[in-house]
């Protein structure tokens, strides 16, 4: 049974609800740059921006070559504004944890607490990227290495299940990371301890029950994914190019229900990483500043426990 | 200018324009479609199997403008002619030192009227020498296989003797190919005694050679052989050159060039040890074994190259498709592509034979080189083609199919034809390379390439791309070492002959295509140059067709049609002054004509290549007018008269002209659309690259 601590509270509902709102808007922020030069390019076009979804890629492809350049710095600039827009993100995502965290927490109370742990967060965030390009790095090298002395000597099907080896390592140590950095921000809002001193806590939250913790991660994470997948499979069925008015409109909707089915599965896994955190006796020896003004925060909240957690 | 107008059902024909077949291309200038491997993703579209098809059903998409559906099967006579050469040769493999060594007698008839007094050489295994020859020594990557060798290559001849006399020639033989002191791949052989007119030579040669590893199709990879370009090979010999003269079409390896040479019946016996299994070109006419030793004939007549491969780790099947027995040699493991390359087989063979002819020898070997071999994959030999791919490649890939038919269609455009490789590539790479877009096409449709999601990718849009991206650097047609670089003979040779092509298709139909067809019977075994191909094109599309690809081939000329206004207006009632003296009227009040609009479309075109199309007129309640244009000015001036506005103009709707240089400028509408589709898309892309990459 995973816990999924379902928003009861207007700090937990306020909190969810903006991170998902955040992840649409900040959707369409990076897609502003792409959608103009297109704008630009097919505006005046015959079919208009259908013509590029076109099967066969005639004019997709034509486009591409003909408006590389611009395309390219379009591209750029998504980039740029996808990274800005992952910073931006940190601020629901610190919401959704100190509510998971503090669910009886008053609303107005929100944005002090957010803005007291963004700083940890970042640094978290920024030391997560350090972590995962470091230890891609060190994979591509070691594995590199690894295939360079055996796949003279090995068929290509078994240098195939070596890359496959690999691949699963590098699902397997990004799930890792993934799960500690996650531990690491629950530590950091349920106990005063600073960024650096969180990690230690989510490695040994994490070594407690390592099995048991990936496999939630990714279960959650499958559980997640399962909703663009279906998404994909359901929309595959219509035609791009004739899609106008209400079957742009219904598409659209599948494709941010799917998005939200993804948050559903983060949230549960962040769900299940604040009770986590939460059991660690290294974490509860700690003293909680925030005990008393939690109690005294505390007004009608219905499920102010974190024992209460509903059983999924 | 007048145009002709005439309306339009919107309903039955307007968003043809795509679905129309517009066969492009091969992407890679390396006519290397391996490169498709990155793009090929899965299989979407139904396919056709052979079993499904019969040769005289093939028919493209077009319908009424390429009736291939209403060719008969061709009835080519299976007779073989009688070449005025001969190969009967020996050769052994030691497969420790990587070397063969080979004798055997070379005949040769002089069918002209003059007196011969000099051979002329082949002798490409010395391109991998060193690094001073012309193949080897510029430092940059150039060749079609972009790569050097890296352990050297050699042939030795240890002797040439003209057995009428019993005479040595090879102590005369010129020491390096001419003008080239560090080449020794073309090389001059004086007779002592001149042979007269109709006389035959026999030659007794002997030689050895040590393979090089892996290079440019040919050498070894552990132990696999791949056996290209082995054997001391004439000049293709001509004789009369249009000038009256008799000579030998010789050439030195140059790393973007191919190969040319006369048609002959060949006798090869080649011993391997026990274990190898053995494909070469032709027949095996007799196998034994002896003291760890296997002994193969191998018998081909009437073709203009040998190639032959060993290797103990190929799974060898046959399957017989109509009167050919195939003959596939894979790695172990390679179950899927073989079944992909069968399947190819299936369809494409009676496809080819529908189309251009009957294929005419008994057998036909596909080769699939093991892992660290590619370099002998994707290439032709007469009877004997090679693919390539991984083992998964067929998981994800078209790569397998592609690369097949694309050398199946050398059979023809290469094997039967036997235009100058070196001399003119586009006329066997363009010309195989608008047969394989067309059958592969017919096989998968718009999903040819790949499917990513929804989106489907053909080759021939891919082609078209790169034909159009590099069109005006270069003339099509001029030998292959002349090309700026491999990247533009590809481009070239490959991918704007087949656009070419493609077009010649569209816009003349079934005539095009008995053009082909006419083409591929006449100069069977006949070597043809352009002019026979454009000789022939007037005949059957007319001489404007036929100097619009004269200039398209020679001349860097390109067309690119262009919507360059549309203007709307509610017609107006006369305003103004009228008449003079007591009849003047003056009529000042501007009274619109009701539900009545007129309209100017300025249609532009760029470039000498005048083909004719259609503009289509667009109103704003959807209807459309048609104007055919025959395209011999450089512009225009299209007038519009209806109910409703004009809101846009399209020209080449139905996408007849693959060659038109510039797709995105062939419409414009007045109205400035926000791209919606793009929009959501790009913006779920963008969550899902957030959650994906973000904290």
């Amino acid at each position: 049974m995973i816990p999924l601590r379902i928003p009861n509270t207007p700090a937990t509902v306020s909190a969810a609800v903006g991170y998902a709102l955040s992840y649409m808007l900040a959707g369409v922020f990076c897609a502003v740059p792409i959608a103009s030069l297109i704008t630009a390019t097919t505006g005046h076009v015959e079919g208009g921006d259908g013509r590029l979804f076109e099967p066969g890629g005639v004019f997709l492809i034509e486009h591409i070559r003909l408006n590389a350049p611009a395309l390219l710095a379009a591209m750029r600039t998504a980039a740029v504004q996808l990274v800005i827009a992952s910073v931006l993100l940190l601020g629901p995502l610190t919401a959704v944890v100190v509510t998971l965290i503090h669910p009886a927490r008053r609303i107005q109370m929100l944005p002090v607490d957010v803005l007291r742990h963004l700083p940890s967060f970042v640094l978290l965030g920024g030391l997560s990227l350090l972590t995962r390009v470091v230890s891609t790095s060190l994979l591509l090298l070691l594995g590199g290495l690894v295939l360079s002395v055996v796949a003279s000597s090995v068929g290509e099907k078994s240098t195939d299940g070596l890359l496959a080896v690999a691949l699963l390592l590098f699902v397997a140590l990004h799930g890792a990371i993934s799960v500690c950095f996650d531990f690491a921000r629950s530590a950091v809002v349920a106990r005063p301890v600073s960024a650096l001193r969180s990690l230690p806590l989510a490695v040994e939250c994490l070594l407690r029950h390592p099995s048991a913790h990936l496999a939630v991660r990714f279960l959650t994470a499958a559980l997640g994914w399962s909703g663009p997948l279906l998404a994909a499979a359901l929309i595959a069925q219509f035609d791009v190019r004739e899609l106008s008015g209400w079957s742009l409109l219904l598409t659209a909707c599948l494709h941010q229900c799917s998005v939200l089915w993804l948050l559903l599965g983060h949230y549960w896994w962040l769900s299940y990483a604040a009770d986590a955190v939460q059991r660690l006796p290294g974490l509860l020896s700690l003293e909680q500043p925030d005990d008393r003004a939690a109690q005294t925060d505390v007004q009608d909240a219905p499920n102010p426990n974190p024992d209460a957690s509903r059983g999924v | 200018m007048r145009a002709r107008t005439e309306r339009f059902n919107p309903v039955s024909q307007s968003r043809q324009a795509w679905k129309l077949r517009v066969r492009l291309a091969w992407l890679s200038a390396a006519g290397a479609p391996f490169a498709f491997a990155t793009l090929t993703l899965w299989p979407s579209a139904p396919r056709r199997l052979a079993s499904e098809q019969k040769p005289d059903q093939v028919h493209n998409e077009a319908g009424s403008t390429a009736k291939r559906g209403s060719l008969a099967p061709l009835r080519t006579p299976p007779h073989l002619p009688a070449p005025s050469l001969s190969y009967q040769l020996n050769v052994r493999l030691d497969a420790t030192s990587k070397r063969i060594t080979g004798d055997g007698e070379i005949q040769f008839k002089n069918s002209s009227r003059h007196e011969l007094k000099t051979l002329w050489f082949h002798l490409y295994f010395n391109a991998f020498k060193n690094n001073r020859t012309l193949f080897s020594r510029s430092p940059f990557s150039s060749g079609r296989s972009g790569g050097k060798p890296r352990r050297w290559g050699y042939i030795d001849i240890t002797k040439l003797d003209d057995m009428r006399t019993g005479e040595s020639l090879w102590g005369g033989a010129a020491a390096h190919s001419p003008g080239d002191p560090e080449d020794e791949t073309d090389i001059e052989v004086p007779l002592r005694t001149p042979l007269k007119p109709g006389d035959t030579i026999s030659l007794s040669v002997s030689w050895e050679s040590q393979l090089p590893e892996i290079v440019e199709r040919t050498g070894y990879s552990d132990d696999y052989f791949f056996v290209g370009q082995w054997f001391p090979k004439l000049a293709k010999f001509v004789a009369d050159d249009g000038d009256g003269r008799a000579v030998f079409r010789h050439f030195a390896f140059h790393p973007q060039a191919e190969f040319h040479a006369d048609f002959a019946d060949y006798t090869v016996t080649i011993d391997v040890p026990d274990e190898m299994r053995v494909g070469a070109t032709g027949e095996k006419k007799h196998e034994h074994s002896a003291q760890g030793r296997t002994t193969l004939e191998f018998e081909a007549r009437s073709v203009h190259d040998f190639a032959w491969t060993a290797w103990q780790g190929f799974d060898v099947s046959h399957e017989r498709i109509g009167d050919v027995d195939v003959r596939l040699m894979f790695p172990f493991g390679h179950r899927r592509n073989r079944e992909k390359t069968l399947d190819a087989l299936r369809f494409a063979l009676p496809h080819f034979e529908a189309l251009y002819g009957r294929y005419p020898y008994a057998t036909l070997t596909v080769i699939h080189p093991p892992p660290g071999a590619s370099n002998s994959g994707g290439m032709e030999y007469p009877t004997l083609i090679t693919t390539g791919g991984s083992w998964r490649a067929s998981l994800y890939s078209r790569a397998i199919e592609l690369v097949t038919i694309h050398e199946l269609a050398h059979q023809w455009f290469y094997g039967l034809l036997a235009s100058n490789e070196s001399r003119w590539p586009f006329l066997d790479e363009g010309f195989a390379s608008y047969a394989e877009a067309q059958a592969i096409t017919e096989l998968f449709g718009t999903a040819s390439a790949a499917k990513v999601l929804d989106i489907r990718f053909s080759a021939d849009a891919v082609r078209r791309a790169s034909a159009a991206a590099l069109a005006l650097d270069a003339p099509v047609s001029q030998s292959a070492a002349e090309f700026p670089s491999f990247g533009h003979l590809g481009a070239l040779a490959y991918n704007r002959t087949a656009t070419l092509l493609t077009t010649l298709e569209a816009q003349y139909g079934s005539r095009f295509v008995e053009l082909m067809r006419a083409y591929t019977l006449k100069f069977r075994f006949s070597h043809p140059e352009p002019e026979d191909f454009l000789e022939l094109a007037e005949r059957h599309l007319g001489s404007g067709a036929a100097q619009l690809t004269r200039e398209a081939l020679f001349e860097r000329a390109f067309v690119d049609y262009v919507v360059s206004s549309v203007e709307t207006a509610p017609a107006t009632k006369k305003l103004g002054v009228f008449g003079r003296g007591e009849g003047r009227t003056t009529v000042s009040v501007e009274t619109p004509e009701p539900e009545h609009h007129v309209g100017n479309v300025l249609v532009v075109r760029r470039g000498t290549l005048k083909f004719p199309v259609d503009i289509d007129l667009h109103d704003a309640e959807g209807g459309i007018q048609r104007v055919n244009w025959d395209g011999l000015d450089p512009f225009i001036e299209v007038e519009y008269s209806g109910r409703y506005p004009l809101v846009g103009a399209v020209v080449d709707p139905d996408g007849k002209l693959p060659l038109d240089q510039n797709l995105l400028n062939n419409s414009y509408f007045v109205e400035n659309r926000w791209p919606t589709r793009t929009l959501e898309r790009v913006t779920y892309v963008g969550q899902l690259l957030l959650h994906l990459l973000g904290p």
